[in-house]
């Protein structure tokens, strides 16, 4: 190895006996050879380690901005920043209030690229954004002025912060469109995985569960024409109305009595539209819907769960807002309902773009590898793993030719879409219906799917049900929110089947049976 | 027979093709003593002249058996009335009439729930549906004449539609023919005033042995007028309708400039006399053009040219109107289905002049009742002139052989005669095959 010769330090005064004394590994590096003396392990160790205060140090004031402090109803903070910290360990953070202390944990911190950061300061692959996120265990602490502190290797720097008070809502979108507009020098996916699949993870999923249970504390049920009915179809609706202009309709003038229509309406004010056009669909084919409009979005698994929990029947069959009757196969949908019971299968469906081509006959998991870049604030490596992987849901069949003869009998499959699904409602109701760890949308259907299997019986298609999905026109969500939901959702999945998908690859992947 | 015409406005609020007609056809139901009703769906703030507090229905004031429809909420890309209370007071006159007939002109305003509240209503009644234009077909208000190029649209499609729709996915046309599709099954036969437009209708997924061609009857207004009087020169052209894009006004402008430049101008010159309304529903490029057009005209300085613009007329009008012209040029730029100035003109013993396009092109025969000329076209038109202006032989040939066209009686005798077929009673509802009631034999039908 290069001899590279090293600054002269002289230290006037130093005590080596004393040093020695007080420091093991010191002596260890003496004995060793590591070191030649004990000035020379001071220096090249001690001062680092800080742990014989012979040298005062004065630290540095470090270039920091504190741009947004948002404290939510339920406690929640959010807080969104940079530090021009090049090179630095992981820094600490503390917001200080009179009579306490909160040290932000090092797994509560993202680090972000910020261009305009990088144009003021100085430019090079460093992440100089932050955000500290989580929460509370008093809802009312953080709604005060606090002192923010940040002390880094690059020095300190601290400043007064008063927090937006701000709905669950506000925060869980301002951090969703973070994570779906960030960029990181390390590489998006090894930055996102750090964040997400730890604590911070578990604080945004508590986070969304708390909005939930606010969207769904002041629900509105209205039943048209109610009956005795013998299956409850369910749709959750957002953004748009067309739906239930559509839907009830166009199985009806196939010839397909779908028992009960539940829509649930997740944007109220959609509402008086999505009424209206219940009441009027009701009274003109003569069919039961029942609308129940939640207080704000819920998210689709929050959403079916509630419309489960009114339905009037116990055979369930889940229909996205852009699922239609294809009139073809109107007679082997009336089969399917005709049939008694679903019994202990999660039933999926054969689902064409159009009368010809498939959409999905079943779902597989896959999964990405990626590989942490390298960049200049890497050096705690503990906070961001060197490589990783994220499991992906993929359809079987998509875009493919339909061919009849291969869809005789009934086929088990890992999973099924979200887009179809039917089933009795004990056994759904047994799993604790769709799990809501999954933001507004995503890989709750594969969740269930998994889960079903594990613990109710098969997840099967149905060769009988065959609709049409006219994919990705169900809803209006179009915010960087959702994209960031959808995101989010890939890592808490990772997070929950990861291990599963790893001993089971055999059942769950491509070549599934 | 008990017949209720369910008609988009009412030719009293404002004129138009297919709200004339169904009134026209109400009428000579009474004259022919049929108890006949007719419901005009006006438009949204239309309620504020003609509604009254919370009634979406009310009598037309001053008149037996009309009345004034206000539904609300109405989407236009659906065609739909989203509202049930609107549809409940509909489908709750239609329950007290008991009609044996419930004939709809239009979707538009009316909504297509309108026809399945009216199947609730009069389960045995039959239930007919005349098309006036391509509003199913094409969301570019029915005109399939293509947004942004202007150019003539043959075809609707999930991808060309999105074309001129970019915010609406191609899906959501084919939702939405769907929809309008499953709505529209609750008819028992259609009518369409034009093979053309019957064929575009069967084309995008109406049942062909539904459909039947019955042209569009008007009562004779030319009665007590001299068909045969012309100016000697001949070279009087009138154009009579909507001063809108679609009518192609710049068309005629165009064919008077290449004469002009080209001084080709006949010696005895030529007078174009405008009789067009609706001018501000004219797009503004469009206007601008005709400015232009107008402009280049008089530098042109020939002292041959005459354009006059007369602007709107009533019917009572018309008369006078074409008085002053020899011949009606219709040099629509559209699909013109029908072209209910080409039978007013003929009433009048006007010979036509018109584009060579849909319903005008199965109408106009040249050199019996009028003479061609290739659509949106200046230059075909400018020929035509020329052959046609002092041509005083032709235009009495063809004076003489114009055929009085339908009247409104005429047409109500060719539904009454296909309603009968599905009234209760009958041996079973025929099943028709694309009866073609061929607009250029009338008198078969």
């Amino acid at each position: 190895m290069l001899e590279v010769p090293l600054l002269p330090v002289a230290i006037r005064n130093f005590d080596e006996s004393r040093y020695l004394e007080s420091n093991p590994l010191a002596r260890t590096a003496l004995t060793s050879g590591e070191a030649v003396s004990a000035l020379d392990h001071y220096l090249r160790f001690g001062i680092d380690e800080n742990k014989h205060s012979t040298i005062r140090r004065e630290t540095g004031a470090v270039a920091c901005s504190v741009e947004r402090y948002l404290v939510s109803e339920s406690g929640f903070c959010l807080i969104i920043g940079w530090l021009a910290d090049e090179g630095c360990e992981t820094p600490r953070m503390k917001l200080i209030g009179g009579e306490f202390t909160i040290d932000l944990p090092r797994t509560a911190c993202f680090r972000q690229a910020r261009k305009d950061v990088e144009q003021h300061v100085r430019d090079g692959a460093y992440d100089y954004g932050f955000i500290a996120f989580g929460q509370s265990p008093s809802k009312t602490l953080l709604k005060q002025s606090l002192l923010f502190q940040v002390a880094s290797l690059a020095g300190t720097f601290q400043t007064k912060v008063t927090p937006e008070i701000v709905s669950d809502k506000r925060v869980l979108n301002t951090l969703l469109q973070i994570i779906a507009t960030c960029e990181s020098h390390s590489g998006k996916p090894a930055a996102l995985n750090g964040f997400l699949c730890g604590a911070s993870g578990k604080a945004l999923i508590q986070l969304f569960r708390s909005h939930v249970a606010s969207a769904i504390s002041s629900s509105y049920v209205e039943r048209f024409r109610p009956r005795k009915v013998f299956s409850s179809f369910v749709t959750v609706l957002f953004g748009s109305t067309e739906p239930i202009k559509l839907q009830p309709m166009l199985f009806r003038a196939a010839g397909i009595d779908f028992g009960e229509w539940i829509y649930v309406c997740n944007s109220p004010e959609d509402a008086d539209e999505v009424l209206r056009y219940a009441r009027l669909m009701s009274d003109l084919y003569d069919v039961m819907i029942t609308v129940i409009v939640l207080g704000d979005n819920a998210g689709f698994g929050a959403a079916n769960n509630v419309a489960i929990d009114h339905a009037a029947s116990s055979r369930i069959f889940i229909i996205n807002p852009d699922v239609y009757a294809v009139p073809a196969y109107a007679r082997q949908m009336k089969q399917v309902l005709a049939e008694a019971k679903l019994g202990k299968t999660l039933w999926g469906g054969l689902l064409f773009y159009d009368d010809h081509n498939l959409m999905h006959s079943g779902m597989f998991i896959d999964n990405d590898s990626f590989v942490r870049r390298n960049s200049l604030n890497r050096t705690d490596d503990s906070l961001l793993a060197p490589s990783g992987r994220l499991l992906r849901v993929e359809h079987f069949d998509k875009g493919v030719p339909f061919s009849e003869r291969e869809w005789k009998k009934p086929k088990v499959v890992p999973a099924i879409t979200g887009a179809v699904m039917g089933f009795e409602k004990p056994m759904f109701e047994k799993l604790g219906g769709f799990s809501t760890r999954y933001i507004y949308g995503h890989y709750e259907d594969a969740d269930l799917s998994l889960r079903w299997s594990a613990s109710n019986g098969p997840v099967c298609i149905h060769p009988q049900i065959r609709l049409v999905h006219l994919e990705g026109q169900g809803s209006r969500a179009r915010g960087e929110e959702y994209r960031g939901a959808s995101m989010a959702n890939r890592y808490f999945f990772t997070v929950e089947h990861g291990e599963y998908f790893d001993k089971h690859l055999a059942k769950v992947s491509r070549r599934a049976p | 027979m008990k017949v209720i015409y369910v008609s988009y406005l009412h030719p009293s609020v404002a004129p138009g093709g297919a709200q004339q007609v169904a009134f026209e056809m109400f009428q000579a139901s009474l004259k022919q003593g049929h108890e006949a009703y007719f419901i005009a769906a006006l438009e949204a703030n239309h309620d504020q002249i003609y509604g009254k507090p919370g009634a979406p229905i009310v009598p037309v004031q001053g008149e037996e058996r009309q009345y004034f429809y206000f539904p609300q909420y109405y989407d236009f890309l659906h065609l739909s009335v989203g509202d049930w209370r609107s549809i409940q007071f509909f489908r709750e006159l239609i329950e007290r009439i008991k009609p044996d007939v419930i004939h709809f002109h239009h979707y538009h305003r009316v909504g297509v729930e309108s026809i399945r509240a009216a199947r609730i209503a009069a389960p045995d009644a039959v239930i007919c549906f005349t098309f006036h234009e391509m509003m199913a077909i094409c969301m570019a208000d029915g005109q399939m004449v293509k947004r942004g190029s202007r150019d003539l649209c043959r075809s609707s499609s999930p991808v060309s539609c999105n074309k001129c729709f970019p915010d609406l996915r191609p899906e959501f046309v084919t939702l939405r023919s769907t929809r309008l599709k499953a709505a529209l099954a609750e008819c028992d036969v259609f009518v369409f005033p034009s093979e053309f437009i019957a064929e575009r209708y069967v084309e995008w997924g109406l049942p062909q042995d539904k459909c039947v061609v019955i042209p569009n009857g008007q009562a004779n207004l030319g009665a007590a007028f001299d068909r045969n009087q012309h100016s000697r020169q001949v070279n009087r052209f009138g154009f009579f309708g909507q001063f809108i894009d679609n009518k192609g006004v710049d068309v005629i402008l165009d064919a008077l400039l290449l004469l002009a430049k080209e001084q080709r101008l006949p010696a005895a010159g030529i007078v174009i006399e405008i009789n067009g309304g609706n001018k501000h529903y004219a797009s503004g490029p469009y206007l601008e053009k005709i400015n232009q057009q107008v402009e280049e005209l008089r530098k042109s300085q020939s002292g041959k040219i005459t354009v006059r613009e007369n602007g709107a007329y009533a019917r009572d009008q018309l008369a006078e109107r074409m008085a002053s012209i020899d011949w009606v040029i219709v040099p629509s730029t559209w699909w013109e289905i029908f072209g209910l100035v080409v039978s007013e003109a003929w009433m009048f013993g006007r010979p036509v002049i018109a584009s060579s396009i849909a319903g005008l092109k199965e109408r106009v025969i040249p050199q019996k009742n009028g003479f061609t000329f290739l659509p949106r076209d200046g230059r075909s038109l400018a020929e035509l002139l020329l052959k046609l202006v002092g041509n005083e032989q032709q235009w009495i040939a063809t004076n003489r052989s114009i055929e009085q066209p339908w009247t409104e009686d005429e047409m109500l005798d060719a539904h009454l005669s296909l309603w009968r077929e599905f009234s209760p009673g009958t041996s079973g509802r025929a099943l028709y095959g694309h009866r073609s009631c061929s607009i250029k034999d009338e008198a078969t039908v």
